[in-house]
């Protein structure tokens, strides 16, 4: 009874580191990261790294980044492939929004974990507040070197002044 | 959907580096031998004519911020970046009234920091050579990575051989052939650039069409086509002051100026800034193909030449190497040049040796050529930053040298204390947003507080300046 209650616990206790050291391989084979904070620009870079341990089966060039508008993945929205051999991607054109993605092993089908990015641009008030700020000193810095010139050609001997 | 390979073998790439980088040299080393004196060498006997002058205004501003920039802030800021871009046309364009003002003023001058020195004294002399120095190490940084990274985009070779290779080749052959040899391979560069380009536009547009493009961008990436887009829109005019603050400050521009025949600088520079002005469009619109190709670079100043070559293919590739080599090599030769002088003429002859021959001027320029050149490869082997926030981060320099340079050339009221104040300050607060906003403000701010401290120093302080004091004499 008691040999019998400690195969139990043993086998137990077995199938428990097992299925934690499959869990951590699997987690962490493949990491991904992305930005730290609020995206303000709405383009940011991901990157991927494989961990030494499990990349024997992963190719560098299999892997795919993925994004979705959930954490659980249930619809893939769009894929982003890297350039050549190179573990980043730096993408753009992203509206305000929460986005979703993770780092997919096209041959294995190994995932990463999932990084969330938040897209919240600049208020645009003080986008055309620096605007309408860049337009007033253009104009006059051409008034200015228009009017100087002008001046100049027509007292070229004096050197004019303004 | 699986990883982009890359467009050329690192075989071919190098051996077109190679190519390229024989036939510079010799041509280089064939004008050099012509150059007789240090003002031969640093100006090209003040005597360069219309044709070459138009094409190295129009080649020198094409360069690693035509090629790899402006698609980078395509990628990233959409229509307004490819357009915004554009406009550093209005550097050009607007330099076309001083260039003929500098050429009446300095009829002996050699650089930028002359006119500083004479017109505004030590102090704002002093703080000019510092911006000048940080912007042309910054921009000699930018494109010796640019080499690099174009290497790599195309085919996969280290970054490190692509930026060594094309800093070694610039560096020999303006070694040998001066400014001279500068404006001559300038031509032969422009020429290239703008059949090269207007090929890519041609077959990009063929093979590709803009309806998928635009049909990508809506469902995926819909703020490259938000005419609202906050950030883009703070870009724009920061874009323009730093543009204007390139061309205004830096000797590469002035020493062009000193070259041109007299009454040939208006005219090349407008020419210049006028053929310039669609090169942006059309390097910028290549990058926002890049999504409907399924092309997502590890950074994205490596945007343009990964769409180009995947659209054109292998020989498409070489097209577009051959022209981002050439764009590099001609904005690079004429830096170093420039630079050189201004550290020869300003700071070797005028604070170290004032006594010094032209002969000694002329061994001592190629010698600052050399450890110019040094010196980059050594900042540009760790790849501390991407092209357009490294440049980017020189705009709060030179931003600020945009009103005392235009005033001091047109008015005798601005001091010395003004314009080292403005130029100070512009520098500082600029920096400041630079770090707590962002690069997209880095120059507009620059420029706004050196205006109005321009402004108050010409209300408060003026000065009656002699505008013959800047006529000073060659040395013999």
């Amino acid at each position: 009874m008691v040999a019998t209650g400690l195969r139990s616990v043993l086998w137990f206790v077995c199938t428990f580191l097992l299925c934690v050291s499959i869990n951590v391989a699997h987690a962490t084979s493949i990491t991904l990261t992305g930005p730290s904070g609020t995206v303000s620009e709405g383009y940011f870079q991901l990157e991927y790294q494989l961990e030494s341990v499990n990349s024997e089966g992963s190719s560098v060039n299999t892997i795919v980044f993925e994004r979705a508008a959930s954490e659980s993945f249930d619809v893939v929205e769009d894929r982003y492939p890297p350039l050549g051999s190179f573990s980043q991607v730096t993408l753009s054109g992203f509206s305000n929004g929460t986005y979703y993605f993770r780092a997919r092993d096209t041959q294995s089908g190994e995932t990463s974990n999932i990084v969330s990015v938040t897209v919240q641009h600049y208020p645009l008030s003080r986008a055309l507040t620096l605007f309408g700020l860049g337009a007033l000193i253009f104009i006059a810095l051409v008034v200015f070197i228009l009017h100087a010139h002008s001046r100049s050609s027509d007292q070229s001997v004096s050197k004019g002044s303004v | 959907m699986t990883a982009t390979e890359y467009a050329l073998n690192s075989n071919v790439g190098l051996a077109i580096v190679a190519i390229f980088g024989v036939l510079w040299v010799v041509f280089g080393y064939v004008l050099g031998r012509s150059n007789k004196s240090h003002e031969d060498f640093a100006l090209a006997g003040r005597n360069v004519g219309f044709a070459f002058a138009a094409a190295t205004a129009m080649a020198t501003w094409v360069t690693s911020n035509t090629t790899l920039v402006a698609p980078q802030l395509t990628y990233q800021f959409g229509i307004w970046g490819m357009i915004g871009y554009s406009f550093a046309a209005l550097g050009l364009i607007l330099f076309a009234p001083l260039s003929a003002r500098i050429r009446e003023l300095l009829p002996n001058g050699y650089t930028s920091g002359d006119f500083i020195r004479l017109r505004y004294g030590k102090w704002a002399w002093h703080v000019f050579i510092v911006i000048s120095i940080v912007y042309a190490m910054g921009w000699l940084i930018s494109l010796g990575m640019a080499g690099g990274i174009l290497l790599q985009a195309l085919s996969g070779l280290d970054y490190h051989i692509g930026m060594s290779a094309i800093l070694l080749i610039c560096v020999a052959y303006t070694l040998f052939g001066g400014l001279r040899a500068v404006i001559a391979t300038d031509f032969i560069q422009a020429l290239i650039i703008i059949i090269g380009v207007v090929a890519v536009a041609v077959l990009i547009l063929i093979n590709n069409g803009i309806e998928p493009v635009h049909q990508e961008l809506t469902t995926g990436h819909p703020e490259l086509l938000n005419w609202l887009f906050p950030a883009a829109i703070m870009f724009l005019f920061n874009n323009i002051f730093f543009g204007l603050g390139e061309i205004f400050h830096s000797n590469v521009w002035w020493s062009r100026a000193l070259a041109f025949k007299k009454k040939v600088a208006f005219k090349a520079f407008l020419l210049g800034g006028v053929l310039w002005l669609p090169i942006p469009i059309v390097t910028g619109f290549i990058a926002l193909a890049a999504p409907q190709l399924g092309i997502f670079p590890s950074s994205a100043d490596m945007v343009g030449p990964s769409v180009a070559a995947h659209v054109l293919g292998t020989a498409g590739a070489v097209i577009v190497f051959i022209v981002v080599f050439s764009a590099l090599a001609s904005s690079l030769d004429s830096l170093l040049a420039a630079t050189s002088d201004l550290v020869t003429r300003d700071i070797y002859n005028k604070h170290i040796d004032k006594g010094a021959t032209d002969k000694k001027l002329f061994k001592v320029n190629r010698l600052v050529i050399l450890g110019l050149g040094l010196l980059t490869w050594l900042l540009c082997l760790p790849k501390v930053a991407t092209l357009g926030a490294l440049l980017n981060f020189t705009g709060a320099f030179v931003a600020s040298t945009i009103w005392p340079i235009v005033l001091g050339l047109y008015s005798k009221k601005v001091s010395g204390r003004t314009a080292a104040l403005a130029m100070f300050l512009g520098t500082s607060i600029g920096l400041a947003c630079y770090f707590m906003i962002g690069f997209y403000v880095a120059a507009l701010t620059s420029c706004a507080i050196s205006g109005l401290v321009t402004w108050i120093g010409y209300k408060l302080d003026p000065v009656e300046f002699n505008w013959e004091q800047l006529n000073e004499e060659a040395p013999k």
